[in-house]
C-alpha cells in the first residue's frame, strides 16, 4: 500500500502568535484508506489540512508526499484533490449548475451536466438551476461535498462535511463517498464530531488534542483494557454474589477482549490529556 | 495558464455585470456634470470651462473601480470564496491577473460612454480634448485599480478597502485640476504620464501579485 502522505514531527505557529497551533505531528494516510481525524474545536484539524493543501507554508522535511499526488512544486498536485474547508464561500447570484460548472471548468471532467445531475441526486439537491443565494446552509454544505467530488478526484479532503447537515442527509453523504472510494479507488481524510459515524466511515483514525495527536491507530485496533467474561456459576449461587466479589466456585468459561467505541477511546484520550495539559 | 487567467476573468466580469449595484456609481458623475452644466451654466461658451468639465468627469468616474476591486479580493475573502478559488489547480498568479483583467474593462468603457454624452448633452466638441479627457480617464482608471487592489490584499473587509481607497479621490481632483492647464496644453506631458502610469501600473501588479500568492 503507497502512502499518500506522511507528516513527520510536524510543528506550525500561525504568524503573530505565540503558541504552537501544531506540535509535533506524526501522522500518514495510506491509499485507499479513510482516516478520521477528530479533536475538539481548536485543535488544529483545520490547520492540519490548510498544510496539507499548501495553504499555509511549512518546512518541506514535515512533510511528504507520494510522486503520484506531488506538483513539480513539491507539494500537493490540487488537480487530484477534492478539498472542503471550514465555511467555504458562494456566489449566491450563480445557479447551483452554473457555480458546479464553474469549478469544474478547471479540471478534466468529461460530460460534466451528466455527472452534476448524478450527484444532484444522490445528495438530494433541489433543482439545479436555483440560485445559490436561496439554498439553506444545510443545502450549500452539500452543494460544496458535490464541487469537492465533481471532477471524480483520487483524494479527498473534508472538513466537518456534515456540519449542518440533517441525519437523513448525512447517511446519503456516507453513501455517496463511500461509492466514491468503491469505484474510484479514493483516499479519503475527513474531520468530524460525529464519532459513531466516523467509527462506521473511518479505517483509521487520529485524534488531535492542542495540536498533539493523542492517538492515531487502525479502527480495528480499537481496543480497551476491560475485557467480557462469559462465567458459569455454581447451582444455587445467583449473579447477586458477585456484590460480595467473585463467588468461590464460579468458573471462568470464556474471556473476550473487548472492543471499545470510538466514542469512549476518544473521550478517554481528551480526559486523560486534560487531566496532562491541567498538571 | 492564460486558459485559467480567461476563465476567472470571465466569471469575474459575470459577477460584476450581476450586481447591477456596482456599476451605478460609474453613472452618477457625468450625470451630475452634464445636469449641473446644463441648469447652473446655461449658454455657457468659453471652451476652457468645458475642458475642466471633461477632465472632472474623467477624474471621477475612474475611483468608481475601487468598490470592484474591494470585493475583488477583500471582499471575497471576507465571504470565504477567495479561498475556494485558492485551492484550485491554478497558479495565483491566474487567478490575481483573471480578477484584475475582469477590472479595467468596466471604468475604460464608462469613461467612454460618459465623455461621449457629455459631448451629445452640451453640443461641445475639440477632438484635442476629447481624446486627452479619454486618455486621462483611462489612466486614472488603472491608477485607482492600482491603488484599491493594493489596499484590498493589505486589509481585512472591502469596508475598509473602500474607506481608504476614497481618500485618494481629493488628491486626484487637486492634482488633476492644479496640472489640467499643462495636461491639455502640451503635446508630451500626456505621454510622459502614460509611461509613469503604466510603470507604476505593471510594478504595484507584480508586488500585489506576489503579496496574493502568500496570503
Amino acid at each position: 500500500m503507497q502512502t499518500v502522505f506522511q507528516f513527520s514531527g510536524l510543528s506550525y505557529t500561525y504568524p503573530k502568535s505565540n503558541s504552537l497551533a501544531l506540535d509535533g505531528v506524526n501522522l500518514s494516510l495510506e491509499s485507499g484508506d479513510s482516516l478520521a481525524l477528530l479533536g475538539p474545536n481548536g485543535a488544529g484539524k483545520t490547520t492540519l489540512l490548510r498544510i496539507l493543501c499548501g495553504r499555509l507554508a511549512v518546512n518541506s522535511n514535515a512533510l511528504s508526499i507520494a510522486e503520484e499526488f506531488k506538483n513539480p512544486e513539491g507539494t500537493l498536485d490540487l488537480s487530484k484533490c477534492g478539498i472542503l474547508l471550514e465555511n467555504p464561500g458562494t456566489y449566491p447570484r450563480l445557479s447551483i449548475a452554473e457555480y458546479l460548472k464553474f469549478f469544474a471548468s478547471f479540471y478534466d471532467v468529461k460530460d460534466v451536466d451528466l455527472q452534476i445531475e448524478k450527484l444532484a441526486k444522490r445528495l438530494e439537491l433541489p433543482d439545479v438551476s436555483t440560485a445559490m443565494g436561496a439554498l439553506s446552509q444545510g443545502t450549500r454544505q452539500k452543494v460544496q461535498i458535490a464541487r469537492a467530488l465533481v471532477h471524480r478526484p483520487r483524494l479527498l479532503l473534508l472538513d466537518e462535511p456534515v456540519a449542518n447537515l440533517d441525519p437523513g442527509a448525512r447517511e446519503a453523504v456516507w453513501e455517496l463517498l463511500a461509492d466514491w472510494k468503491k469505484e474510484d479507488g479514493g483516499t479519503l481524510l475527513v474531520s468530524s464530531h460525529i464519532l459513531s459515524e466516523m467509527e462506521q466511515v473511518a479505517t483509521s483514525y487520529a485524534i488531535l488534542y492542542k495540536g498533539k495527536i493523542l492517538r492515531s491507530e487502525k479502527m480495528s485496533e480499537l481496543r480497551t483494557d476491560e475485557f467480557i467474561l462469559h462465567v458459569q456459576l455454581p447451582e444455587g449461587v445467583s449473579p447477586e454474589a458477585f456484590k460480595n466479589g467473585f463467588p468461590a466456585d464460579a468458573k471462568i468459561t470464556h474471556v473476550e477482549s473487548g472492543k471499545a467505541s470510538l466514542e469512549s477511546v476518544y473521550r478517554g484520550a481528551i480526559q486523560a490529556a486534560e487531566g496532562d495539559f491541567g498538571k | 495558464m492564460k486558459n485559467a487567467t480567461w476563465k476567472i476573468a470571465r466569471h469575474e466580469l459575470g459577477m460584476i455585470l450581476r450586481e447591477p449595484k456596482f456599476l451605478i456609481p460609474f453613472f452618477i458623475p457625468p450625470i451630475l456634470l452634464i445636469v449641473s452644466q446644463l441648469v447652473l451654466l446655461p449658454g455657457e461658451d468659453d471652451p476652457w470651462v468645458f475642458t475642466r468639465m471633461m477632465l472632472n468627469c474623467a477624474l471621477l468616474i475612474a475611483p468608481m473601480v475601487a468598490p470592484l476591486a474591494a470585493d475583488s479580493f477583500a471582499g471575497e475573502r471576507e465571504r470565504g470564496s477567495l479561498e475556494l478559488l485558492m485551492l484550485l489547480p491554478v497558479k495565483p498568479s491566474s487567478i490575481f491577473y483573471g480578477k484584475l483583467l475582469a477590472l479595467i474593462p468596466l471604468p475604460i468603457v464608462f469613461m467612454f460612454v460618459a465623455e461621449s454624452s457629455y459631448v451629445v448633452a452640451t453640443g461641445f466638441w475639440d477632438f484635442a480634448v476629447y481624446a486627452k479627457s479619454v486618455l486621462l480617464g483611462i489612466l486614472m482608471s488603472f491608477v485607482f485599480t492600482g491603488i484599491a487592489l493594493f489596499i484590498s490584499l493589505r486589509v481585512k473587509t472591502a469596508r475598509a478597502t473602500n474607506q481608504i481607497a476614497h481618500l485618494f479621490i481629493f488628491l486626484l481632483l487637486i492634482l488633476g485640476n492644479v496640472f489640467a492647464r499643462a495636461y491639455y496644453s502640451y503635446a508630451l506631458v500626456p505621454l510622459f504620464l502614460t509611461v509613469a502610469v503604466v510603470c507604476a501600473f505593471a510594478a504595484v501588479s507584480a508586488m500585489s501579485s506576489k503579496t496574493f500568492r502568500l496570503k
